[in-house]
Order: C-alpha cells, then sequence, then structure tokens
C-alpha cells in the first residue's frame, strides 16, 4: 500500500478543488521558521509530518497559542518514537469550526468503492458504525442519487449553510479517487465555518498495482511501508526492500525480523502463518517470516533467504513449504543451499530441518543431501507441523547438551 | 451496510455439473510463459482444455489447443462456460470483463496484484452477468474425479486428491492443496476444493465459497482455512449463524501468533487494519466458535473434528482425478 505524507497530501487535496489550511515544514534539527510570516497569527498545529493515521489518538498532535508553546511542542514531538529519525514535523494554521467526515475507499464486504460522509467528526470518529455510506457502481460512477442520498442520510441536507460546498466536495472526492486510482481518500476532520468547509486531517492511500499512468496525478511524496522512511528496520530488512526495489518488474518478496530463535523460511503465505502460530504453541518463537511468489526469481530469493539465515542469535532453522502446485521446488532450494554457504551457518550446530515437496522434489532432495548433509530432510509424508515440532525439538536438545 | 453477495452464488450453479458438461476449459492468456505449463500439465492428467485466448495471437496453437484473438472467437467454435485466466496482472480484469461480456459463467483468475479500480469493474460485471470471479491470486477449483480449472496439484493430482465427502475452502493457495492431501491421507476425500485467492478484495469470499461446495451433493463437512486479513472470517460466522451456511464447518484462521505484533506488519497476503478486537485472529475465532463452527487451532485439531463430524473415515472412495 502506497501512501502519502502530509505536507504532500494538502497540497494534492487542493489541487483537486479542496479548501486546504495553510502549513510549513520542520525537518531535522532545524530553527523554528517565522510561523507567523509563514501561515499567519497563532494559533497553530504542529504534528508528525508522516503517512500513518490516527495521530490524535495516539497524542501526537499539539495546539499552540504562542511561540514558546510550540517551541515547547517541537521539542517533545522531536523526541517521540513514532516521529522517526530525522525528525519531521508540521505546523499547520489552526481552523475553527464544527467538524465534519468524509471518505471514499475500496470495501471488502461490499467489493466495491463506498463513498461516506456524516456531520460529525474528528479524534475517535467510528466512521463504519456513524457515517451514512453509499456503495457506487465503478462503472456509472458517482451519480446525483448517491449524493442526494449521502446528504440526507448525513443530516447535511437542504438548509444546512454547507450544503452546496458539500456536494461539490464529494464530486471532487470521487474525481479524485477515479483518476489517481487511489484506495482511500479520508478527509477527518473537515472543519466547517459557514458554507466553507476546510480538509486539517487527511489519510490518502492509492494501489500499488496501479497503471503508471496514474503516478502523475498523485502527491508528490509517497512512500510504501513507512517504517523504511522512519528507519524501524533492521538492516536485512533493508537488503530486501532494496532488491524490490531495484528489480521491481518481478514479483516482490517479503522479509519481516522477528525477535525469535528459529528462522522461518517457509513460502506460501498461509503455510507461513500455520509454522508461525505452531512454534509459537511448542514454547519457541519465530526470528523470522517470509513469502514469495512464483516468479520472483533467484537473486530476490537468495537475499531473502540470506536475510533470514542473518538474524542474530538464530538457534535453529525451518526451511520449506506447503506442497508446491505451480513452481519447480529445486529453485527454491539451489537458492537456500547459496544463502547457507554465503551466510556461514554450520548446519552440523545449528539444526536445519527442510520439508520440501511438489514439482522435482525427488532432484530437490538430492541437492539438499549432497551439499547440506546434515539438514534433517522431510517430505510430503510428512506435514507443517511435523516439520515445526522436530526443529523446536532440536533446538531444546542442543539447549540440553549445552548444559550438560 | 450488506454484502454484494455474487448473484451466481446465490442462483442455483453448480460447480460439478459445470465442469462434468464442459467441452473444455476456455483458457485467457492461454499463450504465456505459466499458462503454456499448465495446458501441457491439464491435458496430461486427462482434464479438457478446449480453446485459449490471447489478442494477437489468434490462429496459433499451444499443445495443440487453438488460441483465437478473442473471447467471441473462441466460443463461436467452442462450448464453454468456464474460464481459467492467465492474463497478466495489467490485463487480468479487462480478460474477465471480456468473457463475462461474452456469456462465461466462471472465470477464475490467477494473476496477483491486479490494479483494484479494473478489479472493480471485473466484479461488477460478474455481477451484470449473474456470473462468477474466483480470486485473483486464485490457483485454481478442483472437483476430484471430475476435474479441475487450474492447477492445484501441479503436475501429479492423482497423487494428491481423491474425490470424497470433504470440500476444502481455502485463502491460501497452497493450503488448499496441502489440507486435501493430508484428508487424503487421513482416509477422507474432497467433494469440492476452492483456493479463493488471498487479495483484500476476491470475488468469491470464505462464506460464498462454502455455500458453494454445500451446494455439491458429495459434500458432507467443509473445512476452511483463514487469515488474519480482512473480515471474510466474520461474514463467515454470520452467515453460519444466519442458516446460510447448512453444513457443518471446520475453521482454522492461521496467524493466531500475529495477533502480538503491529498491524503495520503484513502477514500472509494482505494487510490488516489492525491487531484487536474484531480485527485479530482471536477476534475471528471467537465469532466461529460462538456461530458453533468447530474451531482447530492445528492440522492434527482438524483430523480430529472431521473424525467427530464424519464418524466412519473414507465412507466415499470414489477413485482419483479425473
Amino acid at each position: 500500500m502506497i501512501r502519502s505524507i502530509e505536507s504532500s497530501s494538502l497540497p494534492w487535496l487542493s489541487s483537486w478543488g479542496f479548501h486546504t489550511p495553510r502549513f510549513v515544514c520542520v525537518e531535522g534539527g532545524e530553527q523554528l521558521p517565522d510561523v507567523t510570516t509563514d501561515i499567519g497569527e497563532a494559533p497553530w498545529v504542529v504534528k508528525p509530518d508522516t503517512a500513518r493515521g490516527g495521530k490524535g489518538q495516539a497524542g501526537l498532535v499539539r495546539i499552540c497559542s504562542d511561540r514558546s508553546e510550540l517551541a515547547a511542542a517541537v521539542a517533545e514531538l522531536r523526541a517521540a518514537e513514532e516521529v522517526g529519525s530525522p525528525a519531521r514535523l508540521i505546523v499547520q494554521q489552526y481552523v475553527e469550526g464544527t467538524e465534519c467526515y468524509a471518505s471514499v475507499a475500496f470495501d471488502e464486504t461490499v467489493r466495491a468503492p463506498v463513498v461516506r460522509l456524516a456531520s460529525a467528526g474528528g479524534v475517535g470518529f467510528d466512521a463504519l458504525r456513524d457515517a451514512a455510506s453509499a456503495p457506487v457502481d465503478p462503472m456509472l460512477g458517482l451519480l446525483e442519487s448517491d449524493v442526494n442520498h449521502l446528504l440526507a442520510a448525513s443530516g447535511i441536507g437542504r438548509g444546512a449553510p454547507h450544503s452546496a460546498a458539500t456536494r461539490r466536495m464529494l464530486h471532487h472526492l470521487w474525481r479524485a479517487f477515479s483518476a489517481s486510482e487511489a484506495t482511500l481518500i479520508e478527509i477527518n476532520p473537515f472543519r466547517v465555518d459557514g458554507e466553507t468547509l476546510t480538509a486539517v486531517g487527511v489519510a490518502l492511500e492509492f494501489d500499488d498495482n496501479a497503471d503508471e499512468y496514474t503516478h502523475d496525478l498523485r502527491p508528490l511524496e509517497v512512500v510504501g511501508e513507512e517504517r523504511f522512511r522512519l528507519g524501524e528496520v533492521t538492516e536485512r530488512e533493508r537488503a530486501v526492500f532494496d532488491i524490490n526495489r531495484s528489480m521491481s518488474s518481478t514479483p516482490a518478496v517479503s522479509f519481516i525480523e522477528l525477535p525469535g530463535e528459529i528462522a522461518l523460511l517457509v513460502s506460501g503465505g498461509g503455510g507461513a502463518l500455520l509454522c508461525l502460530d505452531q512454534v509459537a504453541d511448542l514454547g519457541s518463537s519465530a526470528a523470522c517470516y517470509i513469502d514469495s511468489s512464483p516468479g520472483a526469481g533467484p537473486e530476490k530469493l537468495h537475499q531473502m533467504l540470506l536475510s533470514g539465515l542473518g538474524v542474530p542469535h538464530l538457534r535453529g532453522v525451518l526451511f520449506g513449504a506447503v506442497v508446491v502446485s505451480l513452481d519447480d521446488v529445486t529453485r527454491m532450494t539451489e537458492a537456500f543451499i547459496k544463502a547457507v554457504r554465503e551466510s556461514g551457518i554450520d548446519t552440523r550446530t545449528i539444526p536445519v530441518v527442510a520439508r520440501i515437496a511438489g514439482p522435482n522434489e525427488e532432484e530437490a532432495h538430492r541437492l539438499l543431501r549432497e551439499h547440506l548433509p546434515a539438514v534433517r530432510l522431510l517430505g510430503r509424508e510428512s506435514t507443517l507441523e511435523d516439520a515445526c515440532a522436530l526443529v523446536v525439538d532440536l533446538v531444546h536438545r542442543s539447549d540440553m547438551g549445552a548444559s550438560a | 451496510m450488506t454484502a454484494a453477495t455474487s448473484s451466481a452464488v446465490t442462483s442455483e450453479l453448480s460447480l460439478r455439473d459445470l465442469l462434468a458438461a464442459e467441452e473444455g476449459l476456455l483458457i485467457l492468456g492461454a499463450t504465456g510463459r505459466q499458462a503454456r505449463l499448465e495446458i501441457g500439465w491439464l491435458l496430461k492428467s486427462g482434464d479438457r482444455v478446449a480453446a485459449g485466448v490471447t489478442p494477437g495471437r489468434g490462429g496459433q496453437s499451444v499443445e495443440g489447443v487453438p488460441v483465437y484473438d478473442s473471447v467471441i472467437d473462441a466460443l463461436r467454435r467452442h462450448r464453454c462456460s468456464i474460464a481459467m485466466n492467465y492474463a497478466p496482472a495489467v490485463a487480468a480484469a479487462d480478460a474477465a470483463v471480456e468473457a463475462f461480456e461474452a456469456g462465461v459463467k466462471v472465470v477464475v483468475m490467477s494473476a496477483e496484484g491486479v490494479p483494484l479500480h479494473r478489479l472493480a469493474l471485473a466484479m461488477a460485471a460478474a455481477r451484470r452477468n449473474h456470473a462468477l470471479l474466483i480470486g485473483p491470486n486464485s490457483q485454481g477449483l478442483v472437483v476430484p474425479g471430475v476435474g479441475r480449472v487450474g492447477c492445484p496439484g501441479g503436475s501429479d493430482p492423482e497423487s494428491r486428491f481423491r474425490a470424497g465427502e470433504v470440500a476444502v475452502v481455502s485463502r491460501s493457495g497452497g493450503m488448499t492443496s496441502e489440507l486435501s492431501m493430508l484428508i487424503r491421507s487421513w482416509g477422507w476425500g474432497t467433494s469440492v476444493q476452492l483456493a479463493l485467492g488471498g487479495s483484500p478484495i476476491v470475488g468469491t469470499t470464505l462464506s460464498e465459497g462454502v455455500v458453494l461446495a454445500q451446494r455439491d451433493p458429495s459434500t458432507r463437512v467443509a473445512v476452511v482455512f483463514g487469515e488474519p486479513s480482512g473480515r471474510q472470517e466474520h461474514d463467515l460466522a454470520e452467515a453460519v449463524e444466519s442458516g446460510r451456511v447448512t453444513v457443518p464447518v471446520v475453521a482454522m484462521i492461521a496467524g493466531r501468533a500475529v495477533d502480538a505484533l503491529p498491524a503495520t506488519l503484513t502477514f500472509g497476503h494482505a494487510p490488516r487494519a489492525g491487531s484487536a478486537g474484531e480485527q485479530s485472529v482471536a477476534g475471528k475465532l471467537t465469532a466461529l466458535l460462538a456461530a458453533g463452527v468447530k474451531v482447530a487451532t492445528s492440522l492434527d485439531g482438524i483430523r480430529t473434528a472431521l473424525g467427530e463430524l464424519l464418524a466412519q473415515p473414507g465412507d466415499s472412495r470414489e477413485g482419483m482425478l479425473p
């Protein structure tokens, strides 16, 4: 999922016809700018310039009535873990008014875009429960009848001073959503002052897989997994991220480092999740989670496995997959053998269990026996749970051996 | 807001009957690498493939299967109501729309990473034409003893599946075949196997998959494999409670361990909205238990639950695919 950071979201909304507050960015440890000149008199709002939503609920938004309060709030937020390093903050003009809510997003249950509107909004507002909603047929687009329904059901009907502005805003919302192939545009809240709606809080998400021509219609600065931008990743996660980015024409591979002791190098999303649970149920813990699709290519597979084998304090390895249907299992096996050699893991001292089944499994078994003879090899007669039990048992035995 | 259930699911569509009556599968994106590989496997295992479609490649053939420029061209010469869609992600949704508009009743979409705005158009086309979309990111479906759409079981389905009484409906493609293989090894067999695809939004959900599977006269129990993201498992619980699902259900939701990890990390096939309350795996398991579903936390637990529900193992062994 691609998201937009707030300092890019606001100008983007403005370009689609929304009214937005003035703001200024404060980066790293730089001096506070002359906020009054840039965005006007206090009060001001200061918050992290990240793509993450729920900043108000997380206590990361401060309202400041003078420059000394602003300086204190900036210092406090720069030190907050969630802001990342170097810290990027946004100082925004405070807008008076009541609050309301609008969004458009793909809905998993309806399986179509759904527009939501409410006459309330702000921190803690539950849009799924409290907003009026209208599913939109993507072949027809947002119809006047949808807009009329939303206005009536939300209570922002005829007679409300901002009724006409809300009607226009809903059409801007749909136009921006469909043209940029967004998956979410959420404005929470709008501040309502007479006939004017000002978008003061915004969350934007875009489809990673959308056609390239839509990229020019997106905000200037978008991020994939924001934890990479905020420096919340290990060097091994960064290495997988980098190879995915440099070889973007083939399917990406996943690698998540976890604080456990057994590297779960199990491909197939469902099978890998099953193993996470089983290892935990057996009193151990996973050191990583991986996933890959057929077609990822040998370089990405190699880096993913190398990252898994490089997790510090590793005490066991489970390599394998669900019974593969659509790929040759020797590809993954060759990448594993290469990664084990490069990582320097000694399979005689760190227990390694492999469960390999699928097209060409005999050849995969032969390769493992020839190149990594200490690996405990299981076939399709054993389940992934058997493999989990074996590797946990071997790790526990090695504990007992060490203590004896 | 209620779910937009596919009218093909609410109608009397039977996968077994459709497959049995089929002249052969229609293959969309028939000349790509994965399609060529799987057409070979399908033919080798005795599954019928009538025709392929790749725009601009009309007149060619793959493993002896004729390729046409359009679905309409193919349907002028062949009687197909089921299509396996191997078109690449950027073209997969448009290929599905073309097939639905031409009268194809079921399209299984293989591609992963289909653009969502395109996919929404394909889903709308399926609804308008009272047809069924399975996927994207689906390995396909199997009715052991009758045939398969796509290649669950790879090159040797005979070693994986046996016809029987247990429906397998899963969000994970790999686990679908893994479960069917285990069920066979435990002495039972599979009535219908459905890999629904792990995308955040899919054409056929878990509850719809179970409704389709329970319509099969062989089905006595449904085994369901769920994942942490989304709310399909809650919809299934509601379908059981409301009586829409009538067959006994055994459910395993993998990923209990990820409830303790930040929701910003994506495990499985789709991002999670949260890791607490309803959005957690624990929340899904609680809802399913409350609805009367048998919940298993291990493969052995599935076996035990099936033993209780079916009493006698292996009372239906009509043979292997096809």
